[in-house]
């Protein structure tokens, strides 16, 4: 189901606001879960069992981290790891645990098929053609496995550090994941960021009044920008032979459509969230008015760059360890922020080139 | 693929299609809004009667054209 269709915004989500608004307050979360798993199944029943999987895992790592499994544990402490302290052994068993769970489900689904064709393509041209896979599997990606696997880990990598506490209420923690807005294009909500609107939040006029807006807006966006500048370029992408004005045509179109694309899907969400409630962060900050790539990093897909920043590039050593790792770091989460967005070395390329463009911008001074 | 040779003859046709008003219009609208419009977090921060009003045209017109346009999920969703 997508936000710019006839069936959500006319059957979809006006059934879901009436169902969440007619809920009493102690079974919100529990209606506004139920509508995000239709929204979710609605394209494939299938995908919202491996959701489900991913969910429990981390909400079950999540209270281990705390010692707090046993409900009968829960009124010992808040669940709330000291911040800056060494963790047991246990504890750093049980972050691998949610991230090794993660990583494999988001690699098997999303990487598989990118695997198995370059497998194939490398015994191939060593001439050992029957050992290839070509055929041999397919599988196929589920819809916002890349956003919900990073949003659940990031939960138990906050509870892990001590930036966020160990949610007890399931239907909360299954709430904060699978909840619709954001579900299958982010943003990437930190659940540090959302626990206290988990806890409580106003439904006002105003706060809905805005939800409107921004979901107004974003729809002209998608609608009225980024399909048309995206016609002329799958128009200008698909044709055999184009000249060289036509080509650069296309091009700028291409990136306003994909301009338009993200920056509408995120003011939907947005405004998505402030009609039940919750206030999201920025996602998209006018990238293309940026200055510089290292700037155009800080206004695109915020909740992504942030994400990258805070669990692979300060782990890593961020530019505490001298200009050469800084690098290499720098080199390290463009890769793989590259790969993340799709499964095919054209995004590697892409990230690559990003990494690239930002370290030579620091050697000129830039950051 | 380096754009070193000429293009094959009847590649000027995707001329006569990417060309179109329509096409150039929306290109040009895009430009403005990108590089002069307010953002949406700063123009909704209030929501006054006149804002209201354009919003209400701009979503009228997006689901007007919904009708008549193919399919098109975000670009986003095969991530």
């Amino acid at each position: 189901m997508v936000f710019s269709s006839h069936l959500f915004l006319f059957y979809f989500l006006p059934a879901s606001l009436a169902l969440y608004y007619l809920s009493p307050r102690w079974l919100k979360h529990l209606t506004l879960t139920a509508v995000s798993y239709v929204f979710y199944g609605w394209a494939n029943p299938l995908f919202v069992v491996l959701m489900f999987i991913s969910t429990l895992i981390d909400y079950l790592c999540g209270l281990a981290l705390v010692g707090q499994l046993r409900p009968s544990a829960w009124h010992d402490s808040p669940g709330l790891l000291p911040a800056g302290q060494p963790r047991t052994r246990s504890q750093r068993w049980v972050l691998a645990i949610s991230m090794v769970s993660n990583l494999a489900l988001l690699g098997f689904f999303k990487y598989a098929n990118f695997l198995a064709c370059n497998y194939t393509a490398l015994v191939e041209s060593l001439g050992l053609t029957g050992l290839g896979l070509e055929g041999v599997f397919k599988v196929t990606l589920p819809l916002g496995i890349s956003f919900y696997t990073f949003q659940s880990m990031s939960y138990a990598i906050d509870v892990y550090r001590g930036d966020a506490m160990a949610i007890r209420n399931p239907i909360d923690y299954w709430c904060y994941v699978a909840m619709f807005p954001q579900l299958v294009a982010g943003p990437i909500i930190r659940f540090q960021d959302v626990a206290e609107q988990l806890r409580q939040r106003t439904h006002t006029a105003e706060k809905f009044a805005r939800g409107i807006a921004f979901l107004g807006l974003g729809l002209g966006k998608k609608i009225l920008l980024a399909n048309p500048c995206g016609k002329v370029a799958d128009m200008a992408f698909d044709a055999g032979s184009v000249g060289c004005g036509d080509a650069w045509f296309g091009a700028v179109a291409y990136a306003f459509q994909i301009y338009f694309d993200f920056s509408a899907y995120s003011d939907m969400a947005i405004g998505l969230g402030l009609m039940l409630g919750f206030m999201f962060a920025k996602n998209f900050d006018s990238p293309y008015r940026s200055h510089s790539i290292t700037e155009f990093w800080r206004r695109w897909h915020l909740s992504l760059s942030t994400w990258l920043r805070d669990n692979l590039y300060f782990p890593l050593g961020g530019n505490r360890k001298g200009v050469l790792r800084t690098h290499v770091n720098l080199a390290v989460v463009m890769l793989l922020g590259g790969l993340w967005h799709g499964a095919s070395w054209n995004f590697v390329i892409w990230g690559a080139l990003h990494g690239l463009m930002l370290i030579l911008e620091r050697l000129g001074g830039q950051h | 693929m380096l754009g070193l040779s000429s293009p094959q003859s009847g590649a000027g046709l995707i001329g006569g299609l990417v060309y179109q008003p329509y096409y150039v219009g929306s290109m040009l609208l895009a430009a403005i809004v990108v590089w002069f419009c307010p953002q949406t977090w700063d123009f909704t921060r209030t929501v006054t009667w006149k804002k209201a009003l354009w919003i209400t045209a701009v979503s009228w017109m997006a689901i007007v054209a919904m009708t008549t346009q193919d399919f098109n999920p975000f670009i986003y969703f095969i991530f």
